[in-house]
């Protein structure tokens, strides 16, 4: 037991071939890694609104088919006056450059820009003769009090009060969409220029009595990229404090450098390829740079254990770090391997998802995990054969204290034997049962009203509190799109009655504040064109007064697309809370099941019939979203499940060895579900791949364990012995490893983005738990599924 | 004028034939019908009764405190008007709706429906729980003897054709009609002959009221008009509004509150005019009732309750 073990077999092959030929395949490394270090410093920071959707789904067919009518790139800008009364000049002057500023933003859709001062926005006025229309300003604009009450006036009359116009007068609104790609170039717009430029739109108008305030899904990707630069300080803490603890466990400064250096590199060669694939890095992905890190550092921490363990096992005097670097290669090779296929497996998985964003991840991820096995299978080793020490004995005679047994660990091995082996099965019966309940809690979406990746008391969610505060509407929509005939609003009195039907059931529905559609306008102004008389304010049967009502509204003012065949139902919501938007939607579907349209023997629409289709705007996006996202949980993790339950089963050829390895794993899971709720984060886009991460990182302690402790089980021990022989070695480097890892991202709590406190939070606890699980209770599982490595016990 | 008098039975098979052409809907029970586009109210009893779009009824058993929506309204259109004498509540409304209730508002029967006549009602009035008029857009004046189960179907006049928008009726029985553009029709002889006057402004009144020395008009752009000798002259009323004003109620026996669009709300009494106090939110008024201390407004935000100052 105590002499070096040859290698034989693949392992033994493999081991000859890359220590033969060290210098050259380090020399090659090397290249390789100064290369696509290069690239690495290439790639860029992409951001994307449309990468978020998920294009297969139901509603982002409609979405893509009525571009017109997305509605949900939206920015809005606000100007709020200190004094609570807009009206004055300097808000005026301001509000008027802050209306062009916007519009010349690259990637706004100029025809979509809105204010007080843009010729889109108009109000209706009764006069004897019939009915005027005009700019909320008038041309002849010039500051003075009676101006003042005439803009008032009209700002009434054009119904924006709430919408672009603060509901107490103190201050306007700016609305732009964006669009995703130039439409003259075709090239993608920038999201962190166009967060800039709104920046600068603050910077230059904020002050002096006036405050401004921006939301919008592009200034929560500045937000969060400019956030995200702290993340890398973050990275630099998290990885100080890993090569600390390193050098506390390693007794030396190579043996730190070493397992760092070489999950550095796959983390250089990870974004290098990221790169040469022609992909960018999102802000939301930022940390899987560094989940790829702390994997390298798990592995590279049970190499230098091993290496260490041979090098003390051999005679004093006679040290040959070659020999135990071979060593430590052939025996940790095949679990190396087989814990980084199943990783690069599970991500891989998650592929299939079809959302670009989580595709990008998906890749990133198994993109790095593979190269680990190159960085710290390989690598590594080969430099730690070249180690040399001016004193090997008295560095060994250090771990000399390791080879007893301490009381702590012990204990722990107490784990592999009753009454704790039963104490510790019970206790997961009872943790599985409580997580499955709590985890039920998990909230599919946002479960609060601002934006979750961004601390509550940031800039952006404190513009957020005060732009719902001061406008009642324009925030969170659903748009509903209604198909119909074509000129339905000018030749059919049916079509316009069931959309306004529609409109007014969505209206009570609960969460609703408001619904906005062309057949309210359309009534109106019948009742303008009847002297403004209240009482005239009816969908005419007429055709002719159908015309005169609408045939003057034109397509921008996104009530209807050019031959009226589409007109969107506009519902605003409350908030964009996951619960919020179920609502509205299963109402609309509930609606469309009590009142389906009519259709002719082709499937077309019969005569005034209208199809009601989801859903655009900001919150059909994420309804939709959490569709998918909701759907792609369970599929998910099953799929990640089985990648890892399928590569145990083939190399350790055993089933209770995989339950011993699984169950703990699917426990955390729950677990970390349960904290989900618990914590109320919900489970978005961005949180939805975290899990299937955390069963990245927590397999790799049990089948360092499990291959361990069945090697040792091989050999004919019982399992208390065999464990306790475990936990010496492998087990020491687990419990380390999932110290230092949950140590350096605990420190992710103080981030400035929310974002990154969450998962700090969410990964130092799947760092612990599955170390604990992997050294608690796959022992005690082991215990009780087989019974025949009790003998002696 | 009343040579052309055509009489239609609201008969079964008539009514048949029109739910073909357009099957008119049930209102719809929802809980926002109260904050919807309501247009006019009134007393039945020591309740009240106010009808508004989507043949939304709603009744208020504690002065306009609380409301309920009746359910099984007859249709779903925009009702402009609701007048009641004793337990009988009829409202009228567009697709030329007339509806009523024998029972102080709960239950309503359909009476009149024709929608492809595409004329509104507008306006109503009954004198007993028998006898009343209808009247709508194009000069529309329909009759009653047998409160509702047959009606009169006529015009005002064979050639001016304006739109008919209120009807009142003074304490000595003589009937007042404000029309558009202009004009203003009374009857001197209780409905017998109906007779078309200019009024010095081209604009349309929305309303009538009947004091006991005055007829006043209201209407288009803060317009006021007055006459003392039953309608023959009239006086403008000078006022710095521009709002139309849509509906009134008597303060007083000489004191009027106006109200209408853009949260207009004045009081008129003896050819002045001041501004009534309290915040505004700039909604469309189109009707009042007052009740004790209160006022009642409604339109298109459903209802609220204002105190009179004493």
């Amino acid at each position: 037991m105590n002499q070096p073990i040859q290698n034989t077999g693949f392992a033994g092959f493999c081991e000859s071939i890359l220590f033969k030929n060290k210098k050259i395949i380090i020399f090659l490394l090397f290249a390789m890694t100064v290369g696509l270090a290069y690239f690495a410093s290439q790639l860029k920071v992409d951001a994307g609104f449309e990468k978020q959707l998920p294009l297969d789904h139901e509603y982002m067919q409609t979405f893509m088919e009525h571009e017109k009518f997305r509605g949900a790139n939206r920015i809005l800008v606000s100007l709020m006056d200190d004094s609570g009364n807009m009206f004055n000049e300097q808000f005026f002057d301001k509000m008027e450059d802050m209306t062009d500023a916007v519009v010349f933003i690259p990637g706004v859709n100029r025809a979509s820009v809105k204010s007080i001062f843009t010729p889109n926005v108009r109000f209706v006025e009764v006069v004897e003769d019939g009915f005027a229309g005009g700019n909320v300003i008038p041309s002849n604009y010039a500051p003075s009090k009676t101006m003042f009450e005439t803009i008032r006036s009209n700002i009434v009359k054009a119904g924006i009060l709430g919408r672009l116009v603060a509901e107490d007068f103190n201050g306007a609104m700016v609305w732009a969409d964006l669009q995703e790609r130039d439409p003259q170039t075709g090239e993608k717009v920038d999201y962190q220029q166009i967060a800039k430029a709104l920046e600068d739109i603050r910077v230059k108008f904020e002050g002096e009595g006036q405050t401004v305030h921006i939301i919008g899904f592009a200034k929560i990707v500045g937000d969060i990229a400019d956030g995200a630069k702290s993340v890398l300080y973050f990275f630099a803490l998290a990885i100080l404090i890993t090569a600390i603890l390193l050098y506390g466990y390693s007794k030396s400064w190579k043996l730190t450098l070493y397992p760092i250096v070489c999950s550095l590199v796959a983390v250089i060669w990870q974004m290098g390829f990221l790169k040469l694939m022609g992909m960018g890095i999102d802000p939301m992905n930022i940390l899987t740079p560094f989940l790829v890190f702390a994997i390298g550092v798990s592995h590279g921490v049970q190499m230098i254990s091993g290496w260490t363990d041979q090098m003390v096992k051999q005679g004093d005097g006679n040290k040959n770090s070659d020999l135990a670097a071979r060593t430590a290669f052939g025996a940790l090779l095949a679990p190396g391997v087989i814990a980084l296929l199943s990783d690069t497996i599970g991500f891989a998985t998650i592929y299939f998802i079809n959302i670009e964003i989580i595709q990008e991840l998906a890749i990133t991820a198994t993109v790095g995990v593979a190269l680990i096995i190159i960085t710290n299978l390989i690598l590594l080793p080969l430099l730690l054969s070249g180690v040399k020490m001016k004193n090997y004995d008295a560095f060994c005679a250090k771990f000399a204290k390791r080879k007893e047994t301490s009381g702590v660990w012990k204990g722990i091995a107490g784990f592999a034997k009753n009454p704790l082996a039963s104490l510790a099965v019970l206790v997961a019966i009872g943790l599985f049962g409580y997580s499955y309940i709590k985890g039920q809690d998990m909230q599919i979406g946002d479960s609060q009203a601002g934006v979750p990746e961004l601390r509550p008391d940031s800039r952006y969610n404190t513009d957020a509190m005060k732009i719902s505060n001061e406008f009642s509407l324009g925030v969170d929509m659903i748009n509903v799109i209604a198909e119909t005939s074509s000129n339905a609003c000018t030749e059919s009195y049916k079509a316009m009655k069931n959309i306004d039907r529609f409109a007014w059931h969505m209206e009570n529905v609960p969460g609703v504040q408001k619904v906005i559609t062309l057949s309210q306008f359309a009534k109106i102004i019948t009742a303008g064109w009847n002297e403004g008389n209240i009482k005239w304010r009816e969908l005419s049967r007429n055709n002719y007064v159908m015309r005169q009502s609408l045939s003057g509204i034109e397509t921008d003012t996104g009530l209807l697309n050019q031959d009226c065949s589409v007109m969107p139902v506009t519902i605003f919501t409350e908030d964009h809370k996951a619960t919020t938007i179920n609502t509205v939607i299963a109402a609309v579907k509930a609606y469309q099941a009590e009142v389906p349209p009519a259709l002719d023997d082709n499937g077309g629409l019969l005569e005034g019939e209208v199809k009601f289709r989801l859903a655009t705007g900001n919150a059909g996006v994420m309804a939709s979203t959490n569709d998918v996202v909701k759907g792609a949980q369970m599929p998910m993790l099953i799929m990640v499940y089985g990648a890892i339950i399928l590569l145990c089963l083939l190399t350790f050829r055993s089933i209770t060895g995989t339950i011993a390895i699984v169950v703990p794993l699917a426990l955390v899971s729950l677990m970390a579900y349960a904290l989900m709720a618990f914590l109320g984060i919900g489970l978005k886009v961005n949180t939805l791949p975290v899990v299937a991460l955390g069963v990245g990182i927590g397999v790799d302690y049990g089948i360092y364990i499990f291959s361990r402790l069945q090697s040792l089980l091989k050999s004919g021990q019982n399992l208390y012995v065999a464990y306790t022989e475990t936990l010496r070695l492998t087990g020491r480097a687990v419990l380390f490893t999932a110290l230092t890892l949950g140590i350096g991202v605990g420190t992710w709590i103080f981030s400035e983005l929310q974002f990154q406190a969450d998962m700090g939070i969410l990964l130092a606890f799947m760092f612990i738990l599955n170390m604990v699980g992997a050294l608690v209770l796959l022992p005690a599982l082991a215990y009780w599924l087989m019974p025949k490595a009790r003998k002696g016990i | 004028m009343m040579n052309n008098k055509r009489t239609i039975l609201a008969c079964v098979g008539l009514l048949l034939s029109w739910t073909q052409a357009w099957s008119q809907n049930v209102a719809e029970m929802k809980p926002l019908a109260e904050e919807s586009l309501m247009l006019s109210i009134t007393k039945v009893g020591a309740s009240m009764v106010m009808v508004g779009e989507r043949g939304h009824v709603l009744k208020s058993k504690d002065d306009g405190k609380t409301w309920y929506q009746i359910p099984n309204v007859p249709v779903d259109v925009v009702l402009t008007k609701v007048v009641a004498y004793n337990n009988h509540v009829w409202a009228v409304g567009h697709d030329a709706t007339i509806i009523h209730s024998k029972d102080a508002g709960e239950t309503w029967e359909l009476q009149y429906y024709d929608p492809d006549r595409e004329v509104p009602f507008l306006s109503a009035h009954f004198s007993s729980e028998t006898d009343g008029y209808v009247i709508g857009a194009y000069g529309t004046l329909f009759s009653t003897t047998d409160s509702g189960d047959t009606w009169n179907d006529d015009l005002i006049d064979e050639e001016l054709d304006y739109h008919l928008n209120d009807i009142t009726q003074s304490e000595d029985g003589h009937y007042y009609i404000a029309a558009e553009a202009g004009y203003f029709f009374r009857s001197l002889d209780a409905g017998e002959t109906w007779e078309a006057i200019e009024l010095p402004y081209m604009g349309s009144m929305f309303g009538v009221l009947a004091l006991t020395d005055q007829v006043v008009l209201y209407g288009l752009r803060g317009n006021i008009l007055v006459s003392e000798d039953q309608g023959e002259t009239w006086e403008e009323v000078y006022t710095d509004l521009s709002n139309n004003l849509f509906g009134a109620d008597l303060l007083s026996d000489n004191q009027i509150l106006m109200v209408g669009a853009n949260g207009a709300r004045l009081i008129y009494q003896d050819r002045n005019i001041e501004i009534f106090p309290g915040a505004d939110s700039g909604d469309d008024y189109a009707d009042v009732l007052i009740t004790g201390n209160q006022a009642i407004l409604i339109g298109e935000t459903g209802h609220k309750s204002q105190a009179i100052a004493q």
